[in-house]
């Protein structure tokens, strides 16, 4: 059986409630999933929450999913959108993701067996001001366009692209420190 | 030479963003401006960094099992665990949730009310008081066999009542279908809510109380006593 066919057979099976092949598409993509999640709430717990919520959510819409996309792209906007929804709603944790999501991000399995460049922009992401912070990972590492990020987070494209200068400089200027 | 394109019109040229000429324009300058250059290849190598980021990582623990535990086959929640989790999404929809529960509150003493005001002319036969069930029902699933718990119970009761709704006061009858209707309709609200937002669990929440609030109300009715 080719990939996409055991894929959509896969996506059937849970469709009609079976969780063991839910588990499957779980276990395909939650790499994925908790990296955007860790990514972009800074924060190892927190991405730990949203990446449950995300397939709890994924499981509860799986009827809404028609195909016309790749079910992980389709998982990782449910993700993209978990991930805002839960920044807008809770600013308060801002103070506290800068000093802790550096070290986790260094530390997690992706990073450790990666290259010193690799762990620093790790640092260096963790470290930048959210919004510039999520725009440049919804642009530079997820490839979303300016127009849908800004349909995403709210803003006008102006502002995407403001906020996405800004993360590339403060990169450039943590990188080359 | 043209003069130094910026840091806006620098990032959009790297990224494509340009039409052909504007294109071509800061191309020539970057070849020609060793600073613009210079600027040109550090952004370039933040863009090839972040490439490199890898788009996988592993969660510390395997997540499945709690996955697997807030989910079951018909797709139910159960909702002990996501209240703690749903606080901040209960708040972003405090504005609803006030409206549903003055709603309820009002609901609740209307029942009081007629419990009350019968009291005084006989006595009231013991409440079923079995707590209901822990793990709520989505109202799209109400009608799933042995799923549907809520809707199996205000069947149940809504069959007794209209067997009763003859025998009873005209007046408290009247009011009685009053609050049924307003009940259903905030039912039939939060159910549209749901249906938009499936896994939003203040609404999940919502709907419970409100079928919770419906079983109380038709119990309290179907023990009212006959018109004397």
């Amino acid at each position: 059986m080719s990939a996409p066919v055991a894929a959509a057979s896969m996506i059937e099976r849970a469709r009609q409630g079976e969780r063991r092949a839910f588990e499957t598409l779980y276990r395909e993509n939650v790499g994925r999933v908790y990296a955007l999640c860790l990514r972009m709430s800074g924060d190892a717990d927190r991405a730990e929450e949203l990446t449950q919520d995300v397939f709890v959510r994924a499981w509860s819409r799986l009827s809404s999913f028609r195909g016309d996309s790749q079910f992980s792209t389709w998982l990782h906007r449910i993700a993209v959108n978990a991930v805002l929804q839960k920044r807008r709603g809770d600013k308060r944790r801002e103070q506290r993701v800068e000093t802790r999501s550096a070290e986790e991000l260094a530390e997690a399995p992706a990073a450790r067996g990666g290259s010193m460049e690799r762990m620093d922009l790790e640092r260096a992401v963790a470290a930048l001001p959210e919004g510039a912070r999520a725009v440049f990972l919804l642009h530079d590492v997820q490839g979303y366009k300016h127009h849908e990020i800004a349909d995403m987070m709210g803003l006008a494209v102006g502002t995407t692209k403001a906020q996405l200068h800004r993360a590339r400089r403060l990169l450039r200027e943590a990188l080359e420190r | 030479m043209t003069m130094h394109p910026g840091e806006a019109r620098l990032n959009d040229w790297l990224d494509g963003e340009l039409d052909a000429v504007a294109a071509a324009d800061v191309a020539a300058h970057v070849d020609a401006c060793a600073s613009c250059r210079a600027e040109a290849d550090a952004l370039r190598r933040v863009l090839h960094a972040a490439g490199a980021l890898g788009d996988s990582i592993e969660p510390r623990r395997d997540l499945w099992h709690d996955i697997d535990s807030h989910i079951d086959t018909a797709g139910t929640f159960e909702l002990g665990a996501w209240r703690a989790r749903r606080r901040g999404a209960l708040w972003a929809h405090r504005y609803e949730l006030a409206a549903a529960a003055t709603l309820l509150v009002m609901l609740a003493s209307t029942g009081t009310f007629l419990l009350v005001r019968n009291a005084t002319q006989a006595p009231v036969v013991a409440a079923d008081e079995r707590p209901l069930p822990e793990t709520m029902t989505p109202v799209s699933l109400v009608s799933v066999p042995g799923q549907a718990d809520y809707a199996a119970a205000i069947r149940k009761l809504d069959a007794l009542l209209r067997e009763r709704e003859a025998n009873m006061d005209p007046q408290t009858a009247a009011v009685v279908r009053r609050n049924m209707a307003i009940i259903d309709q905030a039912i039939r609200e939060a159910q549209a809510a749901l249906a938009a937002d499936p896994a939003n669990g203040g609404l999940n929440q919502a709907v419970s109380a409100a079928y919770k609030t419906k079983i109380n109300l038709l119990r309290r009715a179907v023990e009212l006593p006959a018109r004397t």
